[in-house]
């Protein structure tokens, strides 16, 4: 059997609907940072695949990873930050506890 | 066959991976988990014929990244709680199994129009004698205008992460 578009898509599905579930079910800030990476990596095998599969030859979702990586990149600096200074100040990395902006 | 089998192997590493992120109890562990989903996908690119991709998952992704979440989990380590669960979480795997079987046969279901046209030749070994489009033609016409924002992003992101992580009680440079 060869490997096809579906199989990359499901994986990419896969992918996608784990890092969903580690981003609303976990406590730790830094497990829901992972679980979004996994989401964006998820959806970055699906642009590679469709470039692939689709119209090969053009490296149209190629350029569209590249920038997913770039973002995903400030992404993880922000909130690493943001981890850091919620760390320093109220010594806590537990998003249920982050209820600053909550009325 | 040997492709085939490389795929399955990697499937399963980035599969096992990613699952090793939400099931793990131990923080670091769930950031070794991420790591070996990041190298499966690295591979995966290779598989796809997107070489420049592959290098630059696994310089950005696991050089950068992954360290970078490591250095956090040992900075936060006082905290001996682990990764648990929230109270809602029966409803995030609800939400999160309806949506992947939601997708799964939306994928299944659907005819995808792709084409048998020529395996393009991969970035970085393509001679400029090559027919093809190589990717820094592509980034630096079409694409030119995002790419200086993305490093606009970068800088900002760099400048917002560094005020945002500073230490109050430190002297004010």
């Amino acid at each position: 059997m060869s490997v096809d578009l579906e199989h990359y898509l499901v994986l990419s599905a896969t992918l996608f609907a784990i890092g969903l579930f580690g981003t609303m079910a976990k406590r730790n800030f830094v497990v829901i940072l992972m679980s979004i990476e996994l989401m964006l990596n998820g959806v970055n095998v699906a642009m590679v695949a469709f470039s692939r599969y689709v119209v090969p030859g053009e490296l149209t979702g190629h350029v569209f990873v590249i920038f997913i990586i770039t973002v995903a990149a400030a992404e993880v600096a922000i909130g690493l930050g943001i981890l850091l200074g919620l760390f320093n100040r109220r010594g806590i990395v537990d998003a249920s506890e982050m209820n600053l902006l909550k009325w | 066959m040997v492709a085939v089998a490389a795929f399955w192997i990697l499937v399963a590493s980035a599969v096992a991976g990613a699952l090793g992120v939400v099931v793990a109890r131990n923080v670091f562990y769930a950031a070794i988990g991420l790591v070996v989903s990041l190298i499966a996908v690295a591979g995966l690119y290779v598989t796809l014929d997107a070489d420049f991709l592959a290098v630059a998952q696994f310089m950005i992704y696991v050089g950068g990244i992954a360290v970078l979440i490591v250095f956090a989990v040992m900075m936060t380590a006082q905290l001996r709680r682990g990764s648990q669960t929230n109270r809602l979480w029966p409803g995030g795997l609800a939400i999160a199994g309806l949506l992947y079987l939601s997708l799964v046969s939306g994928i299944m279901q659907t005819d995808w129009e792709t084409s048998s046209g020529a395996v393009p030749t991969s970035p970085l070994v393509a001679s400029a004698a090559d027919e093809g489009v190589r990717l820094p033609d592509v980034l630096f016409s079409t694409y030119l205008l995002p790419f200086e924002l993305a490093g606009v992003v970068l800088l900002v992101a760099t400048i917002g992460a560094l005020v945002i992580a500073r230490d109050d009680s430190a002297p004010s440079l």
